[in-house]
């Protein structure tokens, strides 16, 4: 059994600080509620604290770290949790890829890595990017948001989705050439 | 373009405070971009376009918060949450705690905690498999109003009054507030109200819990002879009807209290009984729970909360189970990694052990003298007076020209005669026994009063302590509770605002959950 040393900790504590926006990003993918993603992180680094032992050095550690957040947040959604209805076997390889894609990119650190979006989201329509701001950056409700672009909800929902899915071709094509 | 507030896309603008990163109903969902893109797409098409919106989301959810206080915030609770040291006991993983100094004081108080779970579990949720006399009671439970309950915790036979008693006040499954008086001295204070869960931290601050609204109040598990609070109050309330087999038992009148005389509204009338028995023997939680419901208002008069050594055969017989439940099979849920097991229960973010690690102290009040007590908000006191607020004496050591703590009033039941040897003869409250050879880890003048005596070790198979003995490697710390029993006291309605926490603060700072 691995027994974990004060100096296993420390280590393990800069790993945690390592992977935190990686994992973090990847939770808020998969379940909406911050505290879940809160929960989910905190059981994450303590399951990965305890089979630490059979982690195999000679790979990765945030895949390894995503595949126990993804069996957690597929436990979660086995016992009926709501916001983690979107935690499928098909979404969760998938979205393994995108981010496995995403370290592939030349950077330091994953909010480096990540930081790209910022460019794509420049590219983006006007009218797309704009509602994507008021979604995400000013955080307004639906209805919000139709109302201050004086549309439909349905059409705001449209935008947002259509907005994404721009955002995450251009990741791809960022990814693809690296 | 409308809205920017930052410099940068989606950065330095926070909006309304929300659950999540945006309005659910802008979440991704699976087929909405079919539309889009025209024409059929194949299954893994759908789930790829829906993974690449997820990472998106993702993304763009991390741009819009503070990374770096969000990041420290989650290494620091990620990191207090590892177990000091663990070892494995078959198949369990029981972890130790390396701090009883910070421990031990709010220990005892954590304990009644678990026991206000247990209650709020029977008054909160409705078991499919629960009997019918259970759910009569639970639906009375929503239209009682508010009660109060004396709770009392009982460690051994020999010296049912360890604990000070509490008080747990209930008006429904939203609204509750439990005071209690840990061993050292201090006023233990939490509740939850509408907006979620709080506490009063022992500098009088008023500290509400980043935790959503569920129901329930954290629960607190003990294990080990230590104490944790379960990662999930879902996932709690999920797991008990496969913990517990129900079954009704002869009519009784209420038993005699285990704490001080109770004014019963109730009188000698008999009242209808439900016996829980959890069907896994081994967690640690309590195995045994006695239920008395009034045959009339069909409300909980009284409920027990037992951790019996041994269940007796009558016991044994009465389980769904095998006493050892078959290898392999976590009652406890699925196991999501295939095998490495749950493990321990451990403290979650908003616990309140370790939050007092490396605290700075908190100032001494300014005065002495005032009047403490358990203070019943429909104008009497339920506790008669203690003395000197405890809190003023508490363990961070005396003040100049105060009594130190071996002179501090025992905080106990009124009216309860000291009966052992040990029993401290001075201080204005009431006695009860107190045991020599306790201790703490705070050796010296600081420590507080010894909690329980030195055991005399009765071990059992597998190494495990029975309940109400101490651990003797561990002085100070509460041993397990045998029994933690909840009596209803009073219906009369407490003031609207008695569930907030602003009812209670003794100070005005509302800190952040951080």
């Amino acid at each position: 059994m691995f027994q974990p040393g004060p100096s296993a900790r420390d280590l393990f504590e800069i790993l945690v600080r390592e992977h935190a926006d990686m994992l973090t990003a990847f939770l808020r993918s998969l379940v909406h509620r911050e505290d879940a993603v809160d929960d989910l992180f905190q059981e994450t680094m303590l399951v990965a604290w305890r089979r630490l032992g059979d982690y195999d050095r000679t790979r990765p550690f945030a895949p390894w770290l995503r595949g126990i957040a993804a069996r957690l947040a597929m436990a979660r959604r086995r016992k009926g949790a709501i916001d983690a209805a979107r935690c499928t076997p098909h979404a969760l390889e998938f979205l393994e890829e995108r981010f496995a894609a995403l370290e592939r990119l030349p950077g330091d650190s994953f909010l480096e890595r990540s930081d790209r979006i910022r460019d794509c989201l420049q590219r983006l329509p006007a009218m797309l990017r704009e509602s994507l701001d008021l979604a995400y950056g000013r955080g307004l409700a639906l209805a919000e948001i139709a109302q201050s672009l004086d549309s439909s909800e349905e059409a705001v929902k449209k935008r947002v989705q259509r907005a994404r899915a721009l955002l995450a071709e251009c990741m791809g094509t960022q990814e693809a050439a690296a | 373009m409308t809205g920017r507030t930052g410099d940068t896309p989606l950065a330095g603008a926070v909006g309304e405070a929300r659950a999540g990163c945006i309005d659910p109903a802008l979440l991704p969902e699976l087929g909405e971009s079919v539309g889009d893109r025209g024409g059929e797409q194949s299954a893994d098409a759908r789930w790829r376009d829906l993974a690449g919106e997820l990472f998106v989301h993702g993304l763009l959810c991390n741009l819009r918060d503070d990374a770096e206080a969000s990041r420290e915030r989650r290494v620091r609770l990620a990191m207090s949450a590892l177990p000091r040291r663990s070892v494995r006991v078959g198949r369990r993983t029981l972890v130790l705690w390396s701090e009883p100094r910070t421990f031990a004081p709010l220990a005892a108080a954590a304990m009644v905690l678990l026991a206000v779970g247990a209650l709020s579990i029977f008054m909160a949720r409705s078991e499919q498999s629960a009997a019918a006399l259970v759910e009569r009671s639970l639906a009375a439970s929503g239209r009682a109003g508010d009660r109060s309950y004396a709770v009392t915790t009982v460690f051994d036979e020999a010296m049912p009054f360890t604990l000070p008693p509490a008080r747990l006040d209930v008006r429904d499954r939203e609204h509750q507030v439990l005071i209690a008086q840990t061993p050292d001295g201090r006023t233990f204070l939490a509740g939850r109200d509408a907006e979620g869960r709080w506490f009063r931290r022992p500098d009088g601050r008023m500290e509400r819990l980043a935790t959503p609204a569920g129901p329930g109040v954290p629960r607190w598990l003990e294990e080990a002879e230590s104490l944790f609070l379960t990662d999930s109050i879902d996932e709690v309330l999920a797991a008990l009807p496969r913990e517990f087999t129900l079954r009704t038992e002869a009519a009784a009148p209420l038993p005699e209290g285990v704490g001080p005389p109770l004014q019963r509204e109730s009188g000698d009338r008999a009242m209808r009984r439900v016996r829980a028995i959890r069907d896994d023997q081994q967690g640690p939680g309590p195995n045994r729970i006695e239920l008395w419901i009034d045959p009339e208002s069909r409300i909980v008069q009284r409920l027990e909360l037992h951790w019996d050594d041994d269940p007796s055969p009558d016991l044994r017989a009465q389980r769904r189970v095998p006493w050892r439940r078959p290898p392999g099979c976590d009652p406890r849920g699925a196991d999501p990694l295939g095998g490495f097991g749950r493990g321990p229960f451990v403290p979650r973010e908003g616990e309140f052990v370790q939050r007092d690690a490396g605290r700075p102290m908190p100032p001494h009040p300014p005065a002495e003298g005032e009047a403490f007590g358990l203070q019943d908000p429909r104008g009497h006191r339920w506790v008669k007076e203690l003395g000197p607020d405890p809190a003023q004496a508490s363990e961070r050591g005396p003040r100049p020209g105060v009594p130190g703590p071996t002179s501090r009033p025992w905080m106990g039941i009124p009216g309860q005669p000291p009966s052992k040897e040990g029993d401290h003869p001075t201080g204005s409250g009431p006695l009860v026994p107190r045991l020599p050879g306790g201790g703490d880890s705070r050796a010296g003048p600081d420590a507080p009063p010894p909690l329980l005596a030195a055991p005399q070790p009765r071990e059992r198979a597998r190494g495990q302590r029975p309940a109400g003995a101490p651990d003797p490697s561990r002085p100070g710390r509460p041993p397990r509770p045998r029994l933690i029993v909840f009596d209803l006291t009073g219906q009369a309605p407490l003031p609207p605002d008695w569930f907030s926490p602003q009812a209670h603060a003794t100070a005005t700072s509302t800190v952040p959950h951080d």
